[in-house]
């Protein structure tokens, strides 16, 4: 009888599983929090669960869909912490400049700016991850139909400001 | 309205994680790993304390009634506590020099002079810190054993004994900060009761061994010179001798019918506080425990109170008593076993007259 082998994907490690997955996360995650940092704390959280639950990987279906999973919790964990510390004042309760690139087009920066963090979010993950709304709704921890309307208010948003942009 | 897909690819087209997020990445893994390690020790340290602890309580538990316990408290590290006379422990010092013992409280209560055992574990050294536990430094050096450092009532000089190469037990002053060391008296019987200042300063308390197995409460100038015995009695023995803070009096710790092979008997005679006028006149008993060997008296700053050890098999137990009525209060009890000598039982009053530092358990 030979070795079972689990397959647990095209990685051979976790560490190649790193490699070919964290541009991708990190984007996303720059592209719903507009911040780097935000990005790179939320991308090494999510990395970090998914290592400590490594040797039972094969469990996990969708090891790409559960980090993506993983780093949205961590982003909505840290919008209610945000909302609470504008409740009781304090320094992380201080506007947060988003997107602020030096490198990106003025225009893209409108069209983000019109967006709030949420929709942003709900956005990604059903227009660009394509993910159901139920299971948009599990990951961001909300219904089904405040990710659908969440997805719908980004949509008119951006169109609202696009036609202010050309007018 | 303008495509996702593009707009996502234009917003992010020039985010890319900093170089190196492998790197991070792996270093926070050894940090969470090791973070876990730590937890983990933590969660097995505080479950192993808190078994000490209730054995320890129990051991305290005990002591309160009188009784001795089956087992010795606990395995528990010895700390230096300030304990009030309600038998509350106001606050200890946990991390302790190994093997630190006998601490005594300078008179303005800020520092702590106490034994420690050299490195090597061969030479008892003298050593000083602050009552916060800050400020530790040895006084005497690792070339010769020193022990039993009381402060003078000025807190300027500290009297011990020491022996040098020749095993020649020396009654010593030094200064506070450990210089100007000048013998008091050299003598080739070896003690280990612990010597006392009056109150000025001029005459040393220490005990006179006649020979082994007599000894008497004397005293001698701490310029050195004639020592004058005072309880004069060869069928008792006498010793470990405490100067009141108005010079009149003196307590010390009396055995009757001495068995010099039983230094903690569990029934028979033991030692018992005693008090006596300067001269050695009016010797009259002030507390005996039965059970157990008294040790160590010390003065309360009002000379209206006696600190005393009660030293029993298994642990030790802070008393009190009031010397004009010979009322006996058991303060706290469990306190690590110095088997009567010097090995830890002491306690030296605060300033203020209402805690004493002595060794406790680190519970």
């Amino acid at each position: 009888m030979g070795i079972h082998e689990e397959r647990v994907g095209p990685w051979t490690s976790f560490d190649g599983f790193f490699e070919e997955e964290h541009e991708r996360l990190y984007k996303a995650l720059y592209f719903v929090t507009g911040s780097r940092q935000d990005a790179e704390e939320l991308m090494q959280d999510a990395f970090l669960k998914l290592w400590e639950r490594w040797d039972r990987i094969h469990t996990i279906e969708d090891p790409t869909g559960y980090l993506f999973k993983v780093a949205l919790n961590g982003f909505r964990m840290r919008l209610r912490r945000t909302a609470l510390a504008v409740r009781k004042p304090s320094p992380e309760a201080e506007h947060r400049d988003e997107f602020n690139d030096a490198e990106m087009r003025a225009d893209v920066r409108l069209l983000l700016l019109a967006l709030t963090p949420r929709q942003r979010a709900a956005l990604m993950l059903v227009d660009l991850l394509e993910y159901p709304s139920d299971q948009a709704a599990d990951i961001l921890g909300v219904r089904a139909s405040t990710v659908r309307s969440l997805a719908t208010q980004a949509r008119q948003a951006l169109r609202a400001t696009e036609e202010v942009r050309d007018a | 309205m303008p495509d996702v897909n593009q707009l996502f690819r234009a917003a992010t087209e020039h985010a890319q994680p900093a170089p190196g997020a492998l790197t991070r990445q792996l270093d926070a893994q050894r940090r969470r790993a090791r973070n876990r390690k730590l937890s983990a020790l933590a969660v097995a340290a505080v479950i192993v304390a808190a078994i000490i602890a209730m054995f320890a309580a129990a051991a305290i538990n005990r002591g309160k009634e009188g009784s001795t316990p089956a087992t010795p408290p606990g395995g528990s590290a010895p700390a230096f506590s300030i304990v009030g006379l309600d038998g509350t422990i106001r606050s200890s010092i946990r991390t302790l020099p190994e093997g630190a013992m006998t601490p005594s409280i300078s008179p303005d209560g800020t520092t702590i002079v106490f034994v420690v055992e050299d490195p090597s574990g061969t030479k008892l050294r003298i050593a000083t810190m602050q009552l916060d536990g800050s400020g530790f430094r040895f006084l005497t050096d690792a070339s010769i054993a020193a022990w039993m450092p009381h402060w003078s009532p000025d807190g300027r000089e500290i009297v011990f004994y020491r022996v040098d190469g020749n095993k020649r037990y020396q009654l010593m002053l030094m200064d506070a900060d450990g210089t100007d060391v000048r013998e008091v008296l050299g003598t080739q019987l070896p003690d280990d009761n612990p010597p006392n200042l009056s109150p000025d300063g001029s005459l040393i308390l220490y005990t006179s061994l006649i020979s082994n197995g007599q000894q008497d409460v004397a005293t001698i100038p701490s310029t050195g010179g004639v020592s004058t015995r005072l309880a004069g009695r060869l069928d008792v023995r006498e010793e470990v001798g405490a100067w009141s803070p108005d010079g009149r009096s003196i307590a010390y710790r009396r055995l009757d019918s001495p068995d010099l092979n039983t230094m903690v008997p569990t029934s028979g005679p033991n030692y018992e506080i005693w008090v006596m006028n300067a001269d050695g006149s009016q010797q009259h008993l002030v507390a005996a425990i039965r059970g157990a060997n008294t040790s160590s008296p010390e003065w309360s700053p009002d000379g209206s109170k006696i600190a005393f050890i009660g030293a029993r098999k298994w642990f030790d137990t802070l008393y009190v008593v009031d010397v004009a009525t010979g009322d006996v209060t058991q303060i706290l009890g469990g306190l690590p076993a110095g088997h009567g000598k010097w090995l830890a039982g002491r306690a030296t009053w605060m300033p203020d007259g209402d805690a004493v530092l002595v060794t406790t358990y680190a519970h």
